[in-house]
């Protein structure tokens, strides 16, 4: 079963309308870096951790190139990686007045509008239901040891009277 | 540099400000599971098919559960994955108990500076689909 500690934290911001009451933010262990990752799969797998680094680190570099070039990415029991943008709107009129030749009952409108209008291109994540439900089966443990006031200090020894 | 294909649409919703106005969408491309990587994977690393598919399940599961028990992990051209969480608010420290306040966890992806300049260099191409004539 998996566990997560959860630190307590109290909201500061006095514009909220959660001011001054408390919450909890998962407190995050030490960062995996791709040298321990590789370390537990080949422990855990009996392959050779070279060959779980090559693999690691070609599979990542293969995604980021797919997802780059418009394929969104399916990862089996861990979820979908694509790219994805915003774009701002022109309306028919504001095409007519930049186009003055562009007839808009006789043309496709489509043929006038610019990929200059995409913006703020950006990677999601959505993680798959197999994710959700390992997410759900979760068990939390509070840290409030942040909050726990220390005992009062002793103050120095008393040393030997002269 | 990557090429992704972008469609042009009319926003159809009548209560939205934007309505009647033309937008891209993303027009994504056959999307690819891992099973398909793994041949590219094999054939640049000389590694058997079989053995790569291998690790790359083990490395999945192996993140699915490090992420679990709250070990952010650094993913090699992609950036930062870690867990965050949703909280109620309570009004004394007393009265808290991440069991009952945290009402949802959830996976985040932080892109680093690598793929970022990857996803900036992108060329988009204008695609536009061809209306269905009834036949």
């Amino acid at each position: 079963m998996s566990q997560t500690t959860i630190s307590v934290y109290q909201n500061n911001n006095a514009f909220s309308k959660g001011y001054h009451k408390f919450y909890g933010r998962v407190k995050h262990s030490t960062v995996v870096d791709e040298k321990t990752l590789c370390m537990h799969v080949a422990k855990d797998s009996g392959i050779e951790e070279s060959d779980v680094a090559t693999v690691y680190d070609a599979l990542f570099k293969q995604i980021e190139e797919q997802l780059c070039n418009g394929h969104p990415i399916k990862v089996d029991c861990f979820g979908t990686l694509k790219v994805s943008f915003s774009s701002t709107g022109v309306s028919a009129a504001e095409v007519k007045e930049k186009f003055p030749k562009f007839n808009p009952e006789t043309e496709d409108i489509r043929k006038y509008l610019s990929v200059r209008q995409i913006k703020n291109a950006r990677l999601l994540f959505q993680p798959c239901a197999d994710v959700k439900t390992l997410l759900r089966s979760v068990k939390f443990m509070t840290d409030k040891s942040e909050w726990e006031t220390p005992s009062p200090d002793p103050g120095p020894e008393p040393g030997p009277e002269p | 540099m990557g090429t992704m294909r972008a469609c042009p649409y009319q926003n159809n919703n009548a209560f939205s400000k934007a309505y009647s106005k033309w937008f891209f969408r993303p027009f994504y491309e056959v999307p690819l599971n891992v099973d398909d990587l793994a041949e590219h994977i094999a054939k640049d690393s000389k590694l058997e098919r079989s053995k790569v598919s291998t690790i790359t399940s083990a490395i999945m599961k192996q993140m699915g559960e490090l992420l679990c028990n709250g070990h952010p992990i650094r993913v090699p051209h992609l950036g930062l994955m870690k867990l965050g969480a949703t909280s109620k608010g309570v009004e004394t420290l007393k009265e808290y108990n991440a069991g009952t306040e945290i009402t949802d966890l959830y996976v985040l992806l932080t892109p680093n500076k690598e793929i970022k300049n990857a996803i900036r260099g992108i060329k988009f191409m204008k695609y536009i689909k061809q209306k269905k004539t009834p036949v």
